[in-house]
């Protein structure tokens, strides 16, 4: 077992990882031989990779790469989806010390808020960036991306500047792999969220109806999900008083505060369901209980899941499935992934079209690109970038969260070329791809199309464009500003807008 | 007959027979007229001259009262003791400029006594979108998408519309541009349209002397792509080359108009739109947002943060008509609109909150201007909507649908405001139709006058004093010459290419996207 012990060690997974190493037995078992001598000589006892271990590799992570495929195939469809799942298991410290300077996102309100509001921002912004490219723990970042659109806060709104950390960190962070009712409470009792949507102002009277109607259309029920207007009206007064500490200054300012005098105590009807008077508090954790069980937010948060990992309109057959999973398991967010991603062929899973935050990072995971965040200073010319392509993490105004459609964001294909432009030629300060390394010993035009196609197609390169690649490589031997310009072209090719 | 000499004119025989041989055959007439008209087929009862439009939303809700003031209402004075602008006879340096008795426009807005004088601006008020809950995201999501009935539609209203009409210019690579990082709601659904938030700065990044051998590259590789990856590709290649031919940075407006610089995002929006405009490239719809009136604190009406805004947009609208205006260029509806006004009462904060009824401002030539367009409601308690804001009496889609239909030639308003029957208000005048024998209709026995009137305008005024020689004007530049043949054409085959813009018959059930 010694050799898979170092195999298992090595792909990242904990020695307490009895199952991962389980996994690899059977996989040995499958193949013969011993695993490590297949993965060295890559010889037909290696594992070939497979459309839908591909599939799982682009959904799973950020950004497809030989390395996360050659995992995939030899963990299997199963073993992979379990290997990501099991995020916890994952050896997370490379990236934490790059993060290791970002020391305002430990920070509780009362810290940020003497702080420059660009400052705390900037390394937010960036401590995204940095997971989301340099982090093993790669599903776990695309839920983290998943629920912070669903649970969308806009860190320009009043305080959030500050704020939006500590719910990036305890609402969104804490709760992304684990149960949709505990992400919903910690969300209905996050500050930035309350005042984003102006729930602190909210009081007996005169009710703010805006955080509960979001609540309902946007967080749990969706749109069609059976209330009525009254029900929002209910919901705002079950929520008076959920509001924040104010005007104090010790280590509770800017946290969730609930303000007895502030809510209305009367008896309420919620989607049918009596709230008697004298509720206080509970009030709205009833309205919390009501929505985490509520059948249609099973199926509008599934469908919105598979809509982000699956297919952009997902078949109802799917949904279903994930939505009785939601219910059987109480909102276990891997348990729905799970059956997400074991329900229907993988062979039937279109391409999903890559939002400029994922084509961003997949050219520097492919690339073997490094994003080195400014803690101190900030301000990133890599932030900047994503900007201009109107995808600046935290700066979507509306509380729908950045739109995941292809026709939302296939008009903008410009700021993506310029990006890919800019960061092969070296000129978005503090992220570098050392293209000399990336390229390796290849020297020709096919060598280079031919390895740019490997590291980042995986051989699947399709042949008009990898053509182009290599017509523009022509003569041969080119000089290095060719090769970063051809591999600024591969990042803007049609087929890695996809994946 | 002979053309008179104009630069183009090969040009317009090109497309005109490009456009013969793309559109669907089969319906063409065979018909005995001069070799550079294709055949073509009877159009429908529509404006001769179409405009560009060009639709600002202040985003953050515009306080509507501060914009157009109603000074003759003791209500508005009760309850705003720090806000009001003060009456037009108070003395007061701030005080209203007084339009028609009732109402007056605050003093930052007296760069736009011009337009509305001579009748080219018009204000509508107490109008918005009814059934609003004064949340930011959903009126403003609301009124692009311009169908409450359809929460789950993609498209907006401008969008929609640029969908189901024939290009304003036949074969425009361009036809539309959202200022903005990512297109707006509004123009969602349109096509060949990009976001692109400088005009001035849409090129390629990298080497200058590599540049045309990457773009050459990435054409090929686009040409497999999927379609509406391969169409935005292409847009946006052509794009670069159109307004590369534009000098921005050296443009000068016409008419000695001066736009708000050096510190005005919306001065530069305009002044670059203005270039492009006068261009000619086939853009025929602008969408600029300005942002920043959610005005809950100190708000400033009469000196502050909301009157210099109110400044920035009155002089960027002034500037805006007054180049426009004097140009050989295409006429240009504006249209000014925001999610919902603001309270009635002003707040603890010197400020105002979320209210209802909201304002829109429209200019342009053939807009019946000059005046305040309300049914006004009135600010009394019992005729504030829920008791705290002005009432909405007309529904924004009526003046957003006489435009779209007499200003931009559109008529299918069931496509572009779905579900709702729209009344026209009056917003514009009368509309040239190209008619020119004058005998009601616009069809195939127009183009011998039409000929005539634009290459011997005085015979053919001598024919028939009466009939009208400016319907020939179809670009409504007041000059009938060559310029005028393209939009003729394309009314004249607007049924033809319609029938390849217009969707498939609308199914029964909602269209979700």
């Amino acid at each position: 077992m010694k050799p898979l012990e170092t195999l298992a060690r090595s792909l990242g997974l904990g020695e307490e990882c009895k199952q991962g190493a389980e996994l690899l037995s059977r996989r040995r078992l499958l193949f013969g031989g011993s695993l490590l001598a297949a993965l060295a000589s890559k010889t037909q006892a290696a594992p070939r990779p497979s459309t839908t271990t591909r599939l799982l590799v682009n959904r799973l992570t950020m950004g497809w790469t030989e390395a996360e495929q050659l995992l995939a195939d030899t963990l299997g469809y199963h073993g992979y989806l379990e290997y990501h799942l099991n995020h916890t298991a994952i050896d997370d410290s490379a990236v934490n010390q790059m993060l290791a300077p970002y020391n305002y996102l430990t920070y509780m309100p009362f810290q940020l808020m003497d702080l420059p509001a660009w400052r705390a921002t900037n390394q937010l912004v960036e401590g995204t960036l940095l997971r989301a490219i340099h982090s093993k723990r790669q599903l776990y970042a695309r839920m983290v991306e998943f629920w912070t659109d669903h649970f969308n806060i806009d860190i320009n709104k009043h305080k959030n500047p500050w704020i939006k950390l500590v719910d990036d960190r305890d609402v969104i962070r804490a709760n992304a792999l684990g149960t949709f009712p505990a992400l919903l409470s910690a969300s209905m009792h996050s500050a930035s969220m309350s005042v984003y949507l102006d729930n602190f102002t909210s009081v007996a009277g005169n009710p703010n109806e805006n955080y509960a109607r979001e609540l309902l259309e946007l967080h749990t029920l969706g749109v069609h999900g059976g209330y009525i207007q009254q029900d929002v009206v209910e919901v705002a007064r079950c929520l008076t008083g959920w509001g924040v500490w104010e005007g104090i200054g010790d280590q509770l300012k800017w946290t969730f505060r609930y303000d007895p005098i502030k809510h209305d105590d009367g008896p309420k009807v919620v989607l049918g369901q009596q709230i008697p008077a004298g509720g206080g508090i509970n009030d709205g954790l009833t309205v919390l209980n009501i929505l985490a069980n509520h059948p249609s937010t099973a199926q509008f948060i599934s469908r919105k899941l598979c809509a982000r990992f699956w297919a952009e309109d997902p078949s109802q057959t799917l949904v279903d499935a994930v939505a009785a999973t939601y219910i059987a398991t109480g909102g276990d967010i891997k348990s729905m992934l799970r059956t997400l991603f074991t329900t229907l062929d993988p062979a039937t899973a279109g391409p999903k079209y890559k939002r400029p935050f994922h084509l961003f990072v997949s050219a520097l995971r492919a690339t073997g690109g490094v994003f080195q965040g400014d803690p101190i200073s900030g301000g990133s010319a890599l932030r900047a970038e994503l900007a201009l392509n109107g995808h600046e993490s935290f700066h979507w105004a509306p509380p729908d969260g950045y739109p995941d459609r292809f026709d939302f964001w296939v008009g903008s294909l410009l700021p993506r070329w310029n990006f890919a432009a800019s960061v092969t030629a070296g000129s978005i300060q503090g992220t570098t791809i050392d293209v000399d390394a990336f390229l390796g010993s290849a020297s020709t035009a096919q060598q280079i199309a031919d390895r740019i196609d490997q590291a980042m197609f995986g051989g699947q390169m399709p042949t008009a464009e990898k053509d182009a690649i290599v017509n523009y490589l022509l003569p041969d031997l080119p000089p290095l500003s060719r090769k970063r310009e051809a591999l600024a072209l591969a990042i803007s090719s049609p087929a890695f807008q996809w994946y | 007959m002979s053309l008179p000499d104009c630069q183009g004119c090969r040009e317009y025989m090109e497309l005109s027979r490009r456009q013969f041989l793309a559109a669907s055959g089969g319906t063409a007439l065979a018909f005995s007229m001069p070799a550079w008209l294709p055949r073509v087929v009877l159009a429908g009862d529509f404006c001769s001259s179409r405009d560009v439009i060009v639709s600002i939303f202040l985003n953050g809700a515009a306080d509507c009262l501060t914009m157009c003031v109603p000074h003759v209402q003791d209500e508005y004075y009760d309850a705003r003791p720090t806000l009001a602008i003060p009456r037009p006879d108070s003395g007061s340096p701030f005080a209203a400029i007084d339009l028609d008795g009732f109402f007056g426009f605050p003093p930052m807005f007296a760069p736009l006594l011009p337009a509305y004088s001579t009748g080219n601006l018009l204000v509508v008020h107490a109008t918005g979108l009814i059934g609003t809950n004064r949340s930011h995201f959903d009126a403003r999501r609301l009124m692009e998408v311009a169908d409450p009935a359809s929460p789950g539609l993609f498209s907006g209203w401008l969008g929609r519309h640029l969908a189901t009409t024939s290009p304003l210019i036949p074969n425009a690579a361009l036809r539309a541009i959202g200022m903005a990082d990512g297109i707006q709601r509004t123009l969602q659904g349109g096509p060949k349209t990009l976001p692109i938030r400088d005009l001035a700065a849409f090129g390629l990044e990298g080497s200058s002397t590599t540049v045309t051998q990457r773009r050459i590259a990435m054409e090929g590789m686009y040409l497999g792509a999927a379609e509406a990856l391969k169409a935005a590709s292409e847009t946006t290649q052509i794009t670069m080359d159109l307004l590369n031919t534009i000098d921005f940075a050296n443009y000068t407006p016409g008419g000695g108009a001066v736009y708000p610089a050096p510190d005005s995002s919306f001065g530069y929006a305009l002044k670059s739109t203005a270039a492009l405009i006068k261009a000619d490239l086939g853009v025929e719809a602008v969408a600029i947002d300005i942002g920043g009136w959610d005005t809950h604190i100190e708000m400033g009406a009469i000196d502050g943060l909301l009157s210099l805004k109110l400044a920035d947009l009155a002089a960027g609208l002034a500037a805006f008509h007054l180049d426009m205006a004097s140009g050989n260029g295409r006429n240009v509806t504006v249209v000014v609109m925001s999610e919902f006004g603001r309270r009635l009462l002003e707040n603890g904060s010197l400020g105002t909150d979320h209210g209802y009824g909201t304002a829109m401002l429209v200019m342009g030539n053939n807009i019946d201007g000059g005046r305040v367009l309300t049914q006004w409601p009135g600010l009394a308690p019992e005729q504030l909507f829920e008791g705290r804001d002005l009432e909405i009496t007309i529904d924004y889609r009526d003046i957003l649908a006489e435009i779209v239909q007499q200003r931009l030639g559109n008529p299918n308003l069931d496509l572009v405001f779905p579900n709702y029957t729209p009344t026209f208000r009056g917003v514009t005048t009368a509309c040239q139709q190209v008619d020119l024998n004058c005998d009601g209709q616009e069809n195939l026995n127009d183009v011998p006058g039409f000929i005539q009137a634009v290459t011997d305008s005085e015979a053919y005024r001598s024919g028939d004093p009466a009939c009208n020689v400016m319907g020939a004007d179809v670009n409504g530049d007041g000059v009938l010459d060559a310029r005028d043949v393209q939009g003729f054409v394309g009314r004249l085959t607007q049924q033809q290419s319609a029938g390849a813009a217009r969707p498939a018959p609308r199914p029964k059930s909602r269209r979700s996207r």
